[in-house]
């Protein structure tokens, strides 16, 4: 495992993201809400680049068997990165797929250290 | 209670009921009021109440049973052939009455009570190896709640059955949570069976079905489209999700469809999360977990091996035995194990031909 400077906290404004190559792996770094997570570039469906993609919301329900109402909830404080290929969307936090626990994109730790952001890998 | 003929016990899942005989048409009657008493005795109902599609069906039992003078679909009829000659245990009766087509929603209401009554005062009270679905109109949910409240007070009645393909909407639309409440609540299955010439009275979906030209064409495609329709808005609209204790039966809707609509609507289902707010497992789980389909009509490809695979696929769990006795389609038992089911463990063919059903219907087997 080797640290590998990916950028400065300059470069990544707080919802968005920077690309980098680490030992010929595309690595996508994300910061939100003053926090980044780093995963590979390579979504788990079918490959596509799903660290280029676009952060959204996420849509939550709850139904009542009672009265048999479902209130649906829109909350943006949950972002997930949607892959540019099939939309298959995955927790920014997490890197789960937002409907399947079971399907997770690999992440690595990142700190920041002198404003550098480094992936370790 | 295994059963000699086949060394098995057999519960078969579909069996249809004959409604168009004077007898029965007089049974109902006697339970209307006008104008509704009329309408099922006056001589120009030729053939029943319900509206039919034009196809010559020469040797065809349509839905309802073979018509008079003969004995199949009668409570006899079923005793004799199913019971006595196919060696069927349990028969799960039901009348696919077609009430959705019904223009007239108070005269469906009123049908539907009144035909359940007779099915349950005809048919189950006569055998003890019979039960039943009360056949539920959707036109009225909540007409058709209060009559899965009514039903489920009759000992003999295990499910609820309604005829998909002919609903005001696909049937997981959220105007039918009420129908599904109802029966979670009674501890009911919710069955679904289509009919040919039902659907395509509908005339919503395909418009092109319409234009087929032939009963094969239409008969090929009737079932496995609406039931296809009728999954995929369950699990769009998360019923499963919002009744986790509610069971669903699917009937005569070819076994083929199944692996098309687990790996179909799991792919959907991670294309769109935002779609599915309430689910927290894959379609596929959701269907492996309450979802059950029926056998009949097996699919009949050039080598057996396939529908076995099929079966394979599904699992044993959720599949069960059905006959569609007396229909010019039905299934016979032993032919259905012999060539179909030889491959499968003592266990997984117990389960597919009565242990599920059991499980499902509360039988106590």
């Amino acid at each position: 495992m080797g640290e590998h400077i990916v950028g400065t906290v300059d470069d990544v404004s707080d919802g968005d993201r920077i690309i980098a190559e680490i030992e010929g792996r595309e690595i996508g770094v994300f910061c939100v809400d003053g926090e980044y997570y780093a995963f590979v570039n390579w979504c788990a469906h079918q490959g596509g680049p799903i660290c280029e993609g676009g952060l959204a919301g996420q849509q939550t329900g709850e139904f009542n068997e009672e009265t048999l109402e479902l209130e649906l909830e829109w909350s943006d404080d949950d972002l997930a990165v949607a892959c540019p290929w099939h939309d298959w969307e995955f927790d920014i936090k997490s890197g789960k797929h937002t409907t399947r626990d079971d399907i997770e994109l690999p992440s690595y730790p990142v700190h920041i250290e002198d404003r550098n952001i480094i992936v370790e890998i | 209670m295994a059963h000699s003929s086949q060394g098995i016990t057999v519960v078969d899942n579909d069996v249809h009921t004959a409604y168009r005989t004077e007898t029965i048409r007089g049974k109902i009657a006697d339970r209307l009021d006008e104008p509704y008493k009329t309408y099922l005795t006056e001589s120009n109902l030729n053939y029943g109440p319900y509206p039919r599609d034009s196809f010559p069906k020469a040797g065809l039992l349509t839905s309802g049973g073979r018509t008079e003078d003969t004995v199949a679909g009668t409570p006899d009829g079923i005793q004799d052939e199913l019971i006595d000659d196919f060696g069927v245990d349990i028969a799960i009766l039901n009348s696919l009455q077609k009430f959705d087509l019904i223009p007239d929603r108070e005269r469906a209401v009123r049908e539907m009570r009144a035909v359940n009554d007779v099915f349950v005062e005809h048919f189950l009270d006569e055998h003890e190896e019979f039960r039943g679905l009360a056949m539920i109109q959707t036109q009225d949910p909540d007409a058709a709640a209060e009559e899965i409240d009514r039903m489920a007070s009759e000992d003999d009645v295990v499910g609820a059955l309604i005829l998909n393909g002919a609903s005001d909407k696909p049937l997981g639309d959220p105007i039918y949570d009420v129908i599904y409440k109802a029966a979670q609540d009674n501890d009911l299955p919710v069955a679904y069976h289509s009919s040919a010439n039902g659907y395509t009275q509908n005339r919503r979906f395909p418009f092109m079905y319409n234009d087929l030209q032939t009963y094969s064409a239409l008969h090929n495609l009737a079932h496995p489209f609406a039931n296809m329709v009728t999954a995929t808005s369950l699990i769009t609209n998360e019923v499963p999700a919002k009744f986790p204790d509610l069971e669903f039966v699917f009937l005569e809707m070819d076994l083929g469809v199944v692996p098309l609509l687990y790996g179909r609507l799991n792919r959907e289902a991670k294309q769109e999360p935002h779609e599915f707010p309430l689910m927290d497992k894959a379609p596929e789980e959701y269907m492996r977990d309450q979802f059950y389909w029926g056998t009949q009509p097996i699919p009949e490809p050039l080598d057996n091996q396939h529908v076995r695979d099929v079966i394979d696929i599904i699992g044993a769990d959720n599949v069960l035995f059905a006959t569609d006795f007396p229909h010019q389609d039905f299934d016979e038992p032993s032919s259905i194990i012999n060539q179909y089911f030889g491959h499968l463990s003592e266990e997984d063919q117990e389960k597919i031909m009565y242990k599920n059903a059991s499980d499902v219907y509360g039988l106590g087997l």
